[in-house]
């Protein structure tokens, strides 16, 4: 089954480009200069070694920028950007703690479906970033501790990020080397996320059922608020989710439509910007993520030089000679081994790095495939999807597994309740475990028994 | 006349482990020349360094939890703040005092010292001499002294 490895002889590109790749990887492990640095230098460094010419790195799709992954998260930054000052994530928060008439258990269960559905359709760190204050608000008017509320949003923004194309930016960026639509991932990922939600709430009322109470005047304070004094521009929220509901349409029918993901997303953030009338472009501008857009830009470059030179070829081989072509094996071994490499280290990287390897393993297995019929050829489809479950799913691991982690154990920590790496770990690990699980059965289930 | 000509010698200050509640007593208790309480107090390490200021405003600040923004305190409730007043009295100066303090030399010209007070928008200023140890604090009221001073021994401006 496995194709014969082809006769290869590392010359000095070869060593020059992976030096430079894992010199990459390892600085942005350390973090001891800031990732996007590093990102950038290393891509620099690629181009200065006539590993990559520019053009390959501008304007080849196999080995250079994925200007798709940029230009969606451009969009939906800008869209976010804009919806971020109506109010609207307070105003949601604040009726989901009424919705649970003020009591700690059912508003921890409210609080993570709603966050797993927020960062389903949004991004991750916008929905715990919006939510998390809320949350300590809500946590102090029932004076109870606010520390298992925000690790359980940060693992639902996990888990809910799995289920779609721009819930995460692994699938994001899977989506658009597999091209793959939006409804591919409804169809694929968005089942195991809903049963690995009804798990999560089981465990919520399981563990906290009888730990959390508060008393009823502390539950009259909730009751008490009156959501809708959220809502500071109603004009621009109604247009914002005009935009939302357009842009979901829109990716819904991308794919028999033929537009790509970018393609809604650029659409709705000219949309939405126009129609806010701002005269402050620039602001909102501004408020974009260059710091990531740019680390996915030069992690696209390094990556690129280290496929040019067929280093992700010759590991692809060495995970098929691991698993002898076996292609349930090996995609047990990419959701499990995808899910421990994400808990550790970022997992943007790890599915960048990743991507060209699953497409080179696929032309060993089928070298007279090309184009559609090899990325999506139907035996390596739950490839993909365990790609994408791993490296997802492991981001709740421990507390530097996804920034929605860092993001809810930095909050804490400033509010005076910090939370150690082993409290993290001590809820996130099970999480974690359980959701792999989940997915093993599924994928098991879905692609190789039923 | 220079800063030292003008500026209060420090007879009272803070340690930065001092509680809230014991640095709002001291605070409460000592009396500058005019009789009235201080809105502000330099903060001194054993060693007699100056490590901080904590003026009334860093304690309005203890008070607000770090979540709160304008939109989420809109919902606050009927006696968050007097809660929250008790949650950090017992709290350490060193976590909310403000220890970036601008300081000037004693030799310092009383206009360079107005320039500060005004451009930084301070209350007080302290004082340190040539071995960067502090020895007195300059208050805005104590330069507007010398001012309307001026001010007064003028003959009448026409009107």
């Amino acid at each position: 089954m496995v194709a014969a490895a082809p006769h290869f002889e590392p010359n000095a590109a070869f060593w020059t480009a992976t030096l430079i790749f894992l010199v990459a990887y390892v600085a942005i492990v350390t973090e001891k200069i800031h990732k996007t640095v590093v990102a950038i230098c290393g891509a620099a460094l690629m181009l200065l070694f006539k590993i990559l010419d520019q053009h390959e790195a501008f304007h080849v799709e196999e080995f250079g920028v994925d200007w798709n992954v940029i230009f969606l998260l451009i969009g939906m930054m800008i869209i976010i950007n804009l919806i971020r000052p109506t109010g609207f994530f307070e105003y949601i928060a604040i009726k989901s703690a009424k919705a649970g008439r003020g009591e700690p258990v059912r508003i921890m269960v409210i609080f993570a479906l709603v966050t797993a559905l927020l960062s389903a359709l949004l991004d991750n760190v916008t929905t715990v970033l919006l939510l998390a204050p809320v949350t300590l608000f809500i946590a102090d008017a029932l004076d109870v501790d606010p520390v298992p509320y925000l690790i359980m949003e940060a693992m639902a923004s996990n888990i809910g990020g799995t289920a779609t194309l721009i819930g995460d930016p692994p699938n994001i960026m899977i989506a658009s080397k597999a091209r793959l639509t939006f409804m591919d991932f409804i169809i694929h990922l968005t089942p195991a996320v809903i049963i690995m939600m009804v798990f999560l709430v089981l465990l919520i009322r399981l563990v906290f059922g009888r730990r959390l109470r508060t008393r009823p005047e502390l539950q009259e304070r909730v009751l008490a608020m009156d959501e809708k004094a959220a809502i500071t521009d109603p004009v621009l929220l109604k247009k914002s989710l005009f935009v939302l509901a357009v842009v979901l349409a829109g990716f819904v029918f991308h794919g028999p439509l033929h537009y790509e993901p970018a393609t809604v997303a650029l659409f709705g953030a000219g949309l939405l910007l126009l129609l806010s009338g701002t005269k402050e472009p620039h602001k909102i501008l501004a408020d974009i993520e260059w710091p990531t857009l740019f680390f996915f830009i030069g992690l696209f470059i390094i990556i690129g030089g280290v496929v040019k030179v067929g280093l992700i070829k010759w590991m692809s081989l060495q995970m098929l000679e691991l698993t002898q072509g076996n292609l349930f094996g090996t995609s047990m071994l990419l959701l499990w081994f995808s899910a421990i490499a994400s808990a550790i280290i970022d997992n943007i990287p790890y599915v960048a790095t990743m991507n060209p390897l699953v497409i080179d393993m696929a032309g060993s297995l089928w070298p007279g495939e090309t184009g559609l019929a090899l990325l999506q050829h139907p035996d390596l489809m739950p490839l993909w999807w365990s790609l994408a479950l791993g490296a997802c799913l492991g981001g709740n691991g421990s507390p530097i597994g996804a920034s929605a982690n860092v993001i809810v154990v930095g909050m804490s920590e400033r509010a005076g309740k910090r939370i150690s790496f082993l409290r993290f770990v001590a809820y996130g690990l099970p999480i974690m475990f359980l959701t792999v699980i989940i997915a093993t059965i599924y994928v098991w289930l879905r692609y190789y028994f039923l | 006349m220079k800063v030292k000509d003008i500026m209060a010698p420090i007879t009272e200050y803070l340690s930065p482990d001092d509680t809230l509640q014991r640095a709002v007593l001291t605070m409460r208790t000592a009396r500058r020349w005019h009789g009235l309480g201080v809105k502000g107090m330099v903060v001194l390490d054993g060693q007699g360094e100056l490590v901080g200021i904590l003026a009334i405003k860093d304690i309005l600040r203890a008070t607000i939890p770090v979540y709160l923004d304008p939109t989420i305190s809109r919902f606050s409730w009927d006696g968050m703040l007097e809660e929250m007043a008790r949650r950090v009295a017992c709290k350490r100066v060193r976590e909310f005092m403000s220890a970036t303090v601008v300081t000037i030399d004693e030799d310092a010209s009383l206009m360079a010292c107005t320039d500060l007070l005004i451009k930084k928008n301070l209350q007080r200023l302290p004082v340190i001499n040539r071995d960067g140890k502090p020895v007195g604090i300059v208050y805005i009221r104590d330069v507007y002294k010398v001012i309307s001073q001026i001010f007064v021994d003028q003959p009448q401006c026409p009107l």
